[in-house]
């Protein structure tokens, strides 16, 4: 109870004048990078990290939560009456939404869209306010073995859930793991991998990873696949809410979407994408109209954007309460905490409360803003599709690049960046995820002193991982986490195989 | 047999660049932990032998056993493969404009410390346009001139970037700028 009470505070707090502005500011910017080609969320985030060098952290934070939030939406707008979606998590609502709209059925859809994403948002908020502090509160008796093995189980989930090849996934992340271990380590001091090089003293920031992967290695991406916009929802620009009877008719779907949201969103690296598609699946197999969905069904609306929406509450949960991003989106956020000099985790709660809060609330009210303008801005939303996709990606490239630069005023970083942008672009090319080279990057140093503090506390013994009853827990998960997709792997090979021998010939 | 060496070709780059780090990693400076502390090494060389282990592993794989045909390539997305074009169509276009692009944003980097903020962005926000098919071309220099200056006010007067000026008569050209701008 003493939590909701001081999410009130919280939601106080945002109205702050300061506060306010950068929520609003957020709102906007989430709904555009979210509808505008050749911009995802996770770009547009990494974009406006820079403008918050200069301001506070509660700001910064408001700011950056608002377009997460407001991001999470906006991309239904053209996935359901252009079928383009502006994010991956979008992708199920081509296969209900936009059938709809060919039934001239748009605003409807966009309608159960909005009502999803609401519902599904608000019981994330509750959800997080009721969870996070009490998950703060067991982690604060967490030792070094224990956090470092859940940031290993962090890591390893990435793997596991970015990429069809668990391989390819290790080696983003190993790769992202040996850039993080470059200029001086931070128990001992001692230089590695710096080639004598002063810039790279200081180590590689992950941002300039993150920025030339998601930012430039995005663009080359895009430059390489190019796009092609079809134009069939044009002039179908209004929102139909659904009624109170009709959202009660579906009320398993909200359930079923919601829930899976909250639980796939708490899994490091799942995100809003993964609890869209698991949902969608979800809802496809145990869903009552399960037969009509893919056919312009609104159950296969509601349950992948109520999950999506869902999946913010509990992705913020492990990186407030624990310190560990549950998606890409809150990775930039840890970064954000971190360039303020905020470590997030149990310790926040005790030290500094009214931020933790204040995001909370900042959720809160960027949900209802996101309703607004969802429902009020979607025509001139919908205008900027008309902006050439090549000029947006001209202008994305000189944001990373100022962004990269801001950081430390030097040009090797623009180097570095376009380096990390190539780089990303070829591992993509090559069927390898990037999300776990840039969460090693960033996960990298806390995982390295952990495991350092751990050895040095115990005397060098490695089996303390898994002979202390959480770490051994966690460390069961990893393994399961990782071998899973393997034998889920050999399983789908083998059903493939078997008709094939039995087929007659 | 190529195809095969060629698909691995990421790997083998990936575990020549692992051995070669590996072997520089026995060079940090482990004095510092004392005898019977970990070193700074062990972390790094954990790592490299991790990854060299991976790459070795990939590479027995697809060298050993070739991809079945009917197997799905790793990684495929058959959720966006639905929705995008067909990409085979169009990649050598694509290609050529994936190049100029790279070309052009290494160019922009290099540049910039020269030429300064404003003229390098007005250069490459045209170049990149008109290299990624915008044809309009009084439009594109236009948006290139005055989105390099909005960006230019943005990042000087709100964001508070120390943009670089670039040297000569370029600099004086930023320099001017900033002064039109009311910054000292």
């Amino acid at each position: 109870m003493e939590a909701f009470a001081q999410l009130a505070t919280g939601i106080g707090l945002v109205f702050q004048f300061n506060n306010l502005l950068a929520l609003a500011v957020g709102l906007v910017a989430g709904m555009l990078v979210a509808v505008l080609p050749g911009l995802t969320l996770m770009m547009g985030v990494v974009l406006a990290l820079p403008f918050t060098y200069g301001m506070g952290v509660m700001p910064a934070l408001v700011l950056l939560t608002a377009m997460y939030v407001s991001g999470t939406y906006a991309g239904a707008i053209t996935s359901i009456l252009f079928r383009i979606p502006g994010e991956p998590m979008d992708v199920p609502l081509l296969w209900d939404g936009y059938e709809m709209t060919k039934r001239g059925q748009a605003a409807q859809a966009l309608g159960w869209s909005l009502a999803a994403a609401f519902i599904g948002g608000a019981v994330a908020i509750v959800f997080m306010v009721a969870v996070a502090e009490p998950v703060a509160r067991i982690a604060l008796s967490f030792s070094s073995p224990e956090f470092f093995a859940i940031l290993v189980l962090g890591l390893a989930s990435v793997v596991a859930l970015s990429s069809a090849s668990v391989v390819n996934g290790l080696i983003s992340l190993g790769v992202g793991l040996i850039i993080a271990t470059v200029g001086s380590d931070s128990t001992y001091g001692a230089q590695r991998f710096s080639f004598g090089q002063p810039f790279l003293m200081d180590g590689i920031d992950f941002l300039l990873v993150m920025v030339g992967v998601y930012g430039i290695g995005e663009v080359l991406a895009r430059s390489a696949a190019g796009s092609d916009v079809p134009a069939q929802g044009r002039g179908q620009y209004k929102t139909a809410l659904p009624s109170l009877r009709e959202m009660l008719r579906l009320r398993f779907s909200f359930i079923r979407g919601t829930l899976t949201g909250l639980i796939v969103g708490i899994v490091p690296g799942a995100g809003a994408t993964v609890s869209a598609f698991v949902a969608y699946g979800l809802e496809g197999q145990y869903g009552k109209n399960a037969k009509a969905m893919g056919r312009g069904a609104p159950e296969g609306i509601v349950a992948a954007k109520s999950a999506a929406t869902a999946s913010v509450g509990g992705a913020l949960v492990p990186l407030l309460a624990l310190g560990i991003p549950g998606s890409g989106v809150t990775a930039i956020m840890l970064a954000a905490f971190l360039l303020h000099g905020v470590q997030p985790g149990p310790q926040v709660f005790a030290t500094n409360p009214t931020l933790i809060y204040a995001i909370f609330g900042s959720v809160a009210l960027a949900l209802i803003g996101m309703c607004i303008l969802g429902y009020a801005a979607i025509r001139p939303l919908c205008k900027v599709l008309d902006a050439p996709e090549v000029l947006i990606s001209a202008f994305v490239i000189v944001f990373c690049f100022v962004g990269a630069f801001a950081a430390r005023n030097s040009i090797h970083d623009l180097y570095l960046v376009a380096i990390f942008g190539l780089v990303g672009y070829l591992l993509e090319r090559h069927r390898f995820p990037v999300a776990p080279m840039v969460l090693g990057s960033i996960l990298g140093p806390l995982a390295e002193s952990n495991f350092v503090t751990a050895m040095i506390t115990y005397d060098n013994d490695w089996t303390v991982f898994f002979t202390r009853p959480i770490s051994g827990t966690v460390m069961a998960l990893v393994g399961i986490s990782l071998v899973y997709p393997l034998l889920q792997k050999t399983f789908r090979r083998r059903q493939v195989a078997e008709p094939r021998a039995h087929s007659p010939r | 047999m190529l195809a095969r060496l060629r698909d691995c070709a990421l790997y083998f780059a990936i575990l020549l660049a692992s051995i070669v780090l590996y072997t520089l990693a026995t060079r940090i400076d482990t004095s510092v932990s004392g005898p019977t502390r970990i070193g700074p090494d062990l972390w790094p060389k954990a790592v490299l032998l991790f990854l060299v282990a991976l790459c070795l592993y990939e590479i027995a794989r697809r060298l050993l056993h070739a991809r079945s045909p009917d197997e799905p390539a790793a990684g495929a997305n058959e959720a966006v493969d639905h929705v995008q074009p067909d990409a085979a169509t169009k990649s050598v276009g694509y290609n050529r404009t994936l190049w100029a692009s790279v070309a052009i944003v290494a160019a922009f980097v290099i540049l910039v410390p020269w030429l300064g903020f404003f003229i390098a962005t007005a250069l490459f926000l045209g170049a990149f346009s008109y290299a990624g098919g915008f044809r309009r071309h009084g439009l594109n220099a236009f948006i290139a001139l005055c989105g390099a200056l909005m960006m230019f006010i943005l990042f000087v007067r709100v964001a508070y970037v120390s943009l670089p000026l670039g040297i000569g008569p370029f600099q004086s050209v930023s320099i001017g700028l900033m002064r039109l701008l009311g910054v000292k």
